[in-house]
Parts: structure tokens; sequence; C-alpha cells
């Protein structure tokens, strides 16, 4: 099986790295470059700002500033790989998605993109910032899943939400320019089997173990390869937490773009009512992204987009989806971990300790045993 | 022998959370402190089980190797000295990757019920032991 050409590109371009010294940028080092880079889009009066680090995030290098312009100011988000993320992706597809999204859902607006590091030194890419936050406030603990929204702001969040994601799988991709994404074949395995493929091989490049339930999971895919139709742009990462809302229970942007691909609109699906970002309500259901119960939150998407979802589809994609928060959950944070590659060493520590949880979820969905985590 | 293992994290944990946690102004290096003060409290809560578990572990995987070469009856004889974890965890590592290749063969042919049995309940111990280890009680303030 193969892997799309950018993502073969970039998990190449992580090999070739992890041989080389890495070293946290520190802002006084990103600032000038940043200056010079925004100067030749804006014109040379463009003045970077309030240049920090952002906290959150489990990934790429983050940054907040503020690019001063003659006729006022906005605020943007630097996103700068570092030497390894606990998902390796590329810049020039997250742009990409973003422009191919504007105007058919909320997203932040892409700015700008350095796909092969040559403004600073490692791929990055600007985008606006967005007003909004992705959860209640929880006393400064860390974001993350599981997330239990403002009860009375659930209904509106939940419209949003199935719109937005009806909004993604209802965009006519072929008119978008996408280059770095393949193309998978409709009525076809390939989507399914391009996924896997790229898992698999995050799997055997950055184990530090092999652990009998991933490797079980990976062979059971394999055997059950879904066709794919309609291909549509998936998002990859579509949960709670990956979206910023106001007061009003209006999404104001979807986040975290850098997993999206063509594909199958199931994969999307499975990933929303993945019971590991389900919460239980108050008065007992749990609910799926903290929203709705999973039963409607199906009934919902298939209401708004006008064809019914394939059960077995959407089997398979659960237990896929499984597998990739095992790979990274088991495989990715460890290695990196262990390396000098990243500036999250405690968080991805961290995260490793809880991979326990996403391979009983996927031990459970194969019946081989395990309990609910 | 002192200090234990909890002695030397509740120390370190204890001194992260009350002069250098207060001290930061950076919302990113107070998030970072907060995470490590996190992995240093599930450390001190699990600390204790690393041996045992990984002991376990290695046990378990003894007897299912065995079992899918055949040898189900034959059981291991008991070292004559305990092993360092370094060397647990090395001779863990490897058979692991011996029931990757299992998973990846004979089982997935699917024809063996008694192997996929013996898998199972490979996978049930381990899990719940990766449970136990993941999932530990927080330690006290």
């Amino acid at each position: 099986m193969t892997v799309e050409r950018t993502i073969d590109e970039c998990l190449r371009a992580r090999a070739a790295r992890r041989a080389l010294p890495y070293r946290v940028a520190t802002t006084e080092e990103v600032a000038p470059a940043l200056e010079r880079w925004m100067g030749e889009i804006y014109g040379p009066r463009a003045r970077v700002d309030r240049l920090e680090r952002a906290p959150g995030g489990a990934s790429k290098e983050n940054f907040f500033f503020d690019l001063a312009l003659p006729d006022g100011s906005q605020s943007l988000l630097l996103r700068l790989d570092p030497g390894e993320s606990i998902v390796e992706t590329h810049r020039l597809r997250e742009f990409q998605i973003l422009q191919a999204v504007e105007g058919a859902l909320p997203a932040p607006r892409a700015v700008a993109v350095d796909p092969d590091g040559d403004r600073l030194g490692r791929p990055s890419l600007v985008m606006a910032r967005v007003g909004g936050r992705p959860q209640p406030e929880l006393g400064g603990r860390p974001s993350g899943v599981g997330i239990a929204y403002e009860p009375a702001l659930r209904e509106p969040l939940a419209r949003e939400f199935v719109s937005a994601l009806v909004g993604l799988h209802g965009i006519d991709w072929r008119t978008r320019e996408l280059s770095a994404f393949d193309v998978p074949r409709a009525a076809t395995t390939e989507a399914a089997a391009w996924s896997l493929a790229w898992w698999e091989r995050v799997y055997r490049e950055d184990r530090v173990e092999d652990h009998p339930v991933v490797v079980f999971a990976a062979e059971w895919l394999r055997d059950h390869l879904p066709p794919a139709d309609p291909i549509v742009l998936v998002h990859g990462d579509y949960r709670s937490g990956n979206f910023l809302y106001d007061d009003s229970g209006r999404i104001t942007a979807v986040l975290d773009w850098e997993l999206a691909h063509l594909g199958d609109p199931h994969e999307d699906l499975g990933w929303v009512v993945n019971d590991l970002f389900a919460v239980r309500d108050s008065s007992g259901p749990r609910l799926a992204c903290g929203l709705l119960g999973r039963d409607e939150m199906i009934e919902r998407y298939e209401a708004a987009v006008g064809w019914t979802i394939d059960r077995e589809r959407l089997r398979f994609y659960e237990i896929f989806n499984n597998y990739k928060l095992a790979v990274c959950a088991h495989a990715t944070t460890l290695r990196i971990a262990r390396g000098k590659a990243t500036h999250l060493a405690a968080s991805m520590s961290l995260i490793h300790a809880f991979a326990h949880r996403y391979v009983a979820e996927l031990a459970l969905a194969l019946g081989i045993g395990g309990r609910k985590p | 022998m002192t200090p234990e293992p909890c002695d030397l994290l509740r120390g370190a944990r204890r001194t992260l959370e009350e002069i250098v946690l207060p001290a930061l102004a950076d919302r990113f290096a107070i998030e970072q402190a907060k995470t490590v003060l996190r992995v240093l409290a599930h450390l001190e809560a699990v600390v204790d089980d690393a041996y045992p578990l990984e002991w376990a572990e290695a046990r378990d995987l003894e007897a299912f190797l065995a079992a899918a070469n055949g040898n189900a009856d034959r059981s291991a004889p008991e070292p004559t000295a305990l092993p360092s974890y370094r060397q647990l965890r090395d001779d863990n590592v490897r058979s692991k990757e011996r029931v990757a290749d299992l998973v990846r063969g004979p089982l997935r042919a699917r024809n063996d019920p008694a192997l996929l049995e013996a898998f199972e309940a490979l996978v049930r111990d381990q899990l719940e032991r990766e449970r136990r280890w993941t999932s530990p009680k927080r330690p006290a303030k």
C-alpha cells in the first residue's frame, strides 16, 4: 500500500531530521525573520509586535503576534514545525485546506506558508487568530479531550458543529487548489488503504516496542477495507476541543486542520462519535463530543447531509480512528519524548501514559479483551 | 535504601509547585511547569509497581510464546538471580516483537482457536497491567 506524496515527503524529511540537533526557538530568534517575511507580503512598513509563545496545543510550536500595518493591526498565529511532533504533517496541505474551506465554514484565514523552512529554518504557516474559547474555563488546567460544554450552549453548539461538518463534506473540492493532496478513486478501497498505510508507516517508524493489540488491529483493518463514495474533504480531527466558540454558542472557527485529506466522510463521523471524546451528561447519557447522544449525532448528520450512514463503514472507521489514536499515543509520543526534538517533552510522556485508554478501547472494539478504560 | 524513589520525586514536585511555579510569568512556561508536575505526581504514584508489573509481563509473554511453539506444559525455569529492570524491559521488548510476528502470521490465519484464546488471555492481562500502570491513585498532597 502507498501513502500520499506529501505525507511521504514529510515522513522522509522527519527521518532525515532525526539525525540532526534540535533547539526550541526563542522569540528573539523568530521575530526578525518573521518580520522580514511579513514585510515581503505586506510591504516594508509591516512590524511584528508582541510575539509570544502560545499556550495550548500538542503538536507545533505556536506563537501569537500582532502584525502592525500602516492601516491597522492584525492578530496572527505562527505555526512552526518542531523537530518532531505527535503528528507529522505538511504545512502546504494545511495552508491549502484552510484556503479551500474559506467561506464554507468558520475557520482561520490562511495568511502565508513556507513549506520548505526557508524563512524560519523549519516549515511554518501563518494564519489569522480568531476570537473564542475551546472549552469552558478549567482553572488553568490544560485543554484536552472529553470536554463538558456549558449546558445552555450545548444545543446551539451542536447545531453549528453538525452544520460545519456537513458544510465541509459538501465542498466541491475539485474547484479548489489542492495540489498537495492526492485524490483516491471513488467507489474503491483506495481512500481507506491510503489512510491505513499512512498510520501503519508511522507505527513502523515510531514504535519503541510492539503492542499486540495495535498489530492485531492493523491486520483486521487490512482485511476489512471499505470502498469510499463520495470522496470528500475529511478534517481528520473533528471533535470537541478543536473548535472555538463564543458566549452565544456560535462556533467562531474550526481548528487543527493538519490531518485533513480527501477520503470517506464516515471517517470524520467515526471520529465525532468516538467514545473517548464523549462525556457523561449530569442526567446520565454519554454525549458525543460533549454535545449530543451518539445516535442523535448520527441522525442529525444524516438529516443535514441527505444520505444514510453505512453502519459497517462507520464501524470500520471507528476502529481505524482508535488505531490512529493508539499509534500516536503509544508509538509517536514515546519516540519523540525519548528524543530531543520537541518543545513538549513532558506532555508527550504524559500523553503516552494515557495510551492505554486508546489501546483498551481498540481491543474492546475488536473483541479481543480489555474493558472500558 | 533511602531516599526511596518517592522521596526524591515528592521533594522535586513540592519545590516546583511551591517555589518555581509561582515565580513564573510566561504563560507557556507555566503550562509546561504544570505538565511536569502532573508527570512527577504520576511517577510518584506508580514507581513502586514498575518492577512487579514488568516481571509479571515477562512471565505472561514467556507462557504465550511457549504455548505458540507447542511447549505449553514446559514452565520456564526460575532465574537464579533477579534480572535488572533494564534487562527485564529489553527482554520484554524482544518478546513483544515475536508476539507481533505471530499476530501477522499464524494468528492472522485464524485457524488455531487455542492460539487465539491464548492471545486474548495475553491481551487481557497486559491491558489490566497497563491500566494499573497508567491510571494510578494520585499521591496525597
